[in-house]
């Protein structure tokens, strides 16, 4: 019973906002679910286990979104991994499924263990358990061992939220997931580590500023390695996981700042990197709840994630595809939507940190600002690819066949109004940036106990209010579009229009091989970004005594450069030296009650010893 | 006031730059109203469209004019003031260009043709490499000047002293290479040559025809003088006078035409490889010029 009175339910702004945000995700992912898995040939024991289990994972969540009291922040946090790790083996008679699954199960546990570190060092110093204490704790250690406490918070939570050098189950799990996990994994659960992140920074009251150095390094990493491999990527669930890593990259860059003006005083610089972060929270997962979901309706139609297959889907599944460009826009951080304002933000801030009296932390600015842009540009790099290949052109491989029945279903009933539901809170978004901001800033209030002099409190309603001639901006572009569109219209009216064949530059027998892939599309990019993406080339050459060369296939893989140089040796090296002891395990019954019997053994000696 | 500037000088533009061109090889050449007769011409005629394209196809020379036209809006013109102006609008300038590019970019993979997917393939590689530059010069400006939007830096550019007429003669240069990149102009991308393979903004729009295209040509026109008008911007403060203003701003506008054209005239292109190369020298003065200030 001791345990249930720790759970001091208080929630904080910030915890609300979780709380919504997680709430309406996963209403809708349930209303998704339902339609996605009718495709899947499922018993009704599978379906009640897998709803069971998303319920579970809701229920972990609004758990540690409520609590102050770390013993059931960590239960909330477990039961939500194990939730959604049972949510992502749906399919798991499929091999592939059940190796990312577990590769998600055991990668998000390593980042328990730090979160568990962090909070037993709490433990040790004050003897309990409720966030209250954490200040004492604080009060308690010096400033090196406070950038090491949030260090450890950073790590554990940074595994969940996808920061590299953290992320590499990111890309097995969002494929191997149905659609609506996805949309679920990447528009929230990922999203509890920006939580904690935010959560607890809010406690460090010295070494901010090297914590904040550390973590927009990271991020501005994670955001730059996440759209490089998004961009040359060819599975499109594993383009959008790769695309998570960059906005979680952005978000985590938000904070980082934020840490960094804390460090240097600099109180409304530190309002505006949170308020971007949560900003781009918010605007991240909409939009990428939206491209998971037509992605799916996609899926669910052709029965491959491979782009280089596809092309044409607009005139087959119209809805989707301009869900889909919608998402895409505002993802990309381009106006007139709401990606575009949270990036403002992030660059506004950016240049205000230039103007910083040290040279190393403005020059730390401006390259951070340049390498967003340069995100921002391969991001648009990204999409215009993945648009363009799956929803443009013409079909691209003749063994793909849309599943007519499947599309329609798809595209008229339940599968296609969760998505068109998000699109008033993207119009809302677009049109009241100043009202959510002001939201945002009183969650920061509550959790930042920030010395707010006269001219910061002007600083920061002043960038708020910007905010607003943003949204008049995109309210221009949107008049202006639409001025010019029935200009169109009204001179086209009278003007002759014909069709044929595209034109081929002299070849007169194009055929649908000839157009440009999504391999070749990024070709350039990948050549110039070569040291992040290694790529495997299977390929048997053709050898000179071969005079009649039979038929050859060749299939350029490219890997996670991460995920190869690090996480794969370390891994190696364990089950390499666990391999060592495995003549104890030799099958032989009597053997085992022998280790049962020398294990007691031990265990009385000690406890007489001891 | 300052749009209907950017948009006067835009109609001249291309015709100096082509007038320019064949005074350089020795021809007579247009006239310098070519352009605009070729887009007059082309709003009176029909179109053709291709039985791969969606509506994607038809809506996106619309959404580019478009991008453009609130670009324009965001510049001013001396202390004439811009329409849209706030803290950090230059960030959205660069962003609503991107927005145009973006639907450029899906038009062209739209029409299921080889050599428009190779030309946007460069259009986005190109745009993303060009992104850094602009934002490290822009944003230097504003450290130099203590403010965010192009009204308040320009206005404030003037004041800094001696020094500022050195950095705005780098940043002149930077600002007329990026333009030359955006519009595919001579050093990167050759929009006359006979071979579609080697082309990257002319390639993309093969397919257009009627009125698009009219439009593409005006929105190329407009971009022309849109990032002209930037570097008019970084030379015009000490003229107090607005007529003098808008008289310098032609006069600069005039020369930036010549430049385009000789530049044209005297280069050749550079590989397709050494463009990335190229695009990335410019941050790194951009990365100086930021240096210099700080």
């Amino acid at each position: 019973m001791e345990i249930i009175s720790e759970y001091v339910s208080q929630i904080t702004s910030l915890g609300w906002f979780f709380i919504i945000l997680t709430t309406c995700i996963f209403i809708l992912s349930v209303i998704y679910g339902v339609g996605y898995l009718r495709h899947y040939k499922t018993t009704t024991k599978e379906l009640s286990l897998h709803w069971g289990m998303f319920t579970l994972c809701y229920a972990g969540m609004m758990c540690l979104y409520s609590t102050q009291s770390m013993l059931w922040f960590l239960v909330g946090w477990e039961l939500m991994a194990l939730g959604s790790f049972m949510c992502v083996i749906f399919e798991a008679g499929k091999p592939v499924v059940l190796k990312a699954g577990m590769n998600y199960f055991v990668q998000s546990h390593i980042g328990v263990l730090f979160i568990t570190a962090a909070f037993v060092w709490v433990y040790s110093v004050t003897g309990r358990m409720d966030f209250n204490t954490i200040p004492l704790f604080i009060a308690s250690i010096s400033e090196i061992q406070q950038v090491i406490w949030m260090m450890m918070l950073v790590c554990g939570f940074g595994f969940k939220a996808g920061l590299i050098p953290f992320h590499s189950w990111l890309p097995h799990a969002h494929p191997a997931a149905p659609s609506h996990i996805s949309a679920a994994m990447s528009g929230v659960i990922v999203k509890a580590g920006v939580y904690g992140v935010i959560r607890f920074g809010g406690y460090m009251t010295m070494g901010q500023s090297t914590l904040g150095v550390i973590v927009l390094v990271l991020a501005i990493l994670s955001a730059l390695y996440g759209i490089v491999n998004a961009a040359d990527g060819r599975d499109f669930k594993r383009i959008l996981a790769y695309c998570t890593i960059e906005n979680v990259g952005i978000i985590f860059a938000g904070v980082g700042l934020a840490f960094i003006a804390m460090g240097m005083d600099m109180t409304a610089l530190a309002y505006l990197g949170l308020m971007a972060a949560l900003f781009h929270t918010l605007n991240h997962a909409i939009f990428k709840v939206m491209l998971f979901f037509s992605a799916g309706n996609i899926y669910v139609s052709t029965h491959t994630r491979d782009i280089e297959r596809l092309g044409g889907m607009l005139k087959i599944m119209p809805q989707s595809g301009l869900l889909f460009l919608i998402a895409a826009i505002g993802i990309g951080g381009l106006p007139p939507f709401g990606g575009f304002i949270s990036e403002m933000m992030l660059y506004s801030g950016f240049l205000k940190g230039m103007s910083m009296d040290s040279l190393p932390l403005s020059i730390l600015m401006i390259l951070s600002g340049a390498a967003l842009a340069v995100v921002g540009g391969a991001s648009m790099l990204c999409f215009t690819k993945t648009f363009g290949v799956i929803f443009l052109g013409v079909k691209r491989d003749n063994d793909v066949k849309p599943n007519l029945i499947a599309d329609k279903y798809a595209e008229q009933n339940d599968m296609t109004y969760p998505i068109w539901l998000l699109l008033p809170i993207v119009v809302c978004i677009v049109a009241f940036p100043t009202v959510l901001c002001s939201l945002f800033q009183d969650c920061v209030k509550e959790i930042y106990h920030l010395s707010m002099s006269a001219d910061a409190a002007y600083s920061i309603s002043s960038s708020i209010e910007v905010l607003q001639s943003i949204s008049i901006g995109a309210l221009a572009l949107i008049m202006v579009c639409a001025v010019l569109g029935f200009i169109r219209w009204w001179l086209m009216k009278r003007r002759p229009m014909a069709e044929g064949p595209t034109w081929g530059c002299g070849y007169m027998k194009p055929i649908q091989g000839i157009q440009y892939t999504g391999q070749s599309f990024s070709g350039t990019l990948a050549e110039i970004f070569g040291f992040m993406l290694p790529k495997s080339r299977h390929y048997e050459p053709i050898q000179p005594e071969e005079v009649f060369p039979k038929h050859r296939t060749m299939l350029n893989v490219s890997q996670d450069a991460i995920e190869k140089g690090t996480i794969a040796p370390i891994a190696n090296g364990v089950v390499h030296f666990l391999q060592k002891f495995q003549w104890l395990m030799n099958g032989q019954l009597q053997r085992y009650i022998i280790y049962g019997f020398i294990s007691v053994l031990l265990l009385v000696i000690a406890a007489i010893i001891f | 006031m300052s749009f209907l500037l950017i948009l006067l000088a835009s109609f001249l533009f291309t015709g100096i730059v082509i007038r320019t061109k064949s005074i350089a090889q020795g021809r007579k050449g247009p006239s310098v109203w070519q352009p605009m007769y070729d887009i007059w011409k082309l709003l009176h005629k029909g179109s053709v469209y291709s039985t791969a394209s969606s509506w994607i196809f038809k809506v996106a020379p619309t959404l580019y004019f478009a991008s453009v036209v609130v670009a324009c809006m965001v510049v001013p013109v001396a202390n004439l003031g811009s329409t849209i102006g706030f803290a950090g609008d230059f960030i959205f300038f660069a962003y609503v260009l991107g927005f145009g590019k973006f639907f450029t970019i899906i038009g062209a993979l739209d029409t299921a043709s080889s050599f428009e997917g190779m030309g946007s393939a460069r259009e986005a590689l190109f745009s993303m490499l060009v992104e850094p530059a602009f934002f490290i010069l822009i944003g230097s400006l504003g450290l130099l000047t203590g403010y965010t939007s192009f009204a308040d830096i320009f206005a404030q550019f003037h004041f800094e002293g001696e020094i500022s007429y050195a950095i705005a003669a780098i940043a002149a240069f930077v600002l007329l290479m990026i333009c030359m990149i955006e519009n595919s102009r001579m050093p990167v991308d050759d929009p006359k040559t006979h071979l579609e393979l080697t082309m990257i903004h002319e390639v993309m729009v093969l397919d257009n025809s009627g009125v698009d295209m009219a439009m593409i040509h005006q929105s190329t026109n407009m971009k022309f003088a849109l990032y002209s008008a930037l570097i008019v911007n970084l030379f015009i403060g000490a003229v107090a006078d607005t007529w003098a203003q808008i008289a310098l701003f032609f006069g600069i506008e005039f020369l930036c035409a010549v430049m385009v054209g000789i530049i044209e005239s005297f280069m050749a292109r550079y590989r397709m490889t050494h463009n990335a190369q190229f695009i990335l020298v410019l941050t790194s003065l951009a990365l100086l010029l930021y240096f210099g200030i700080k």
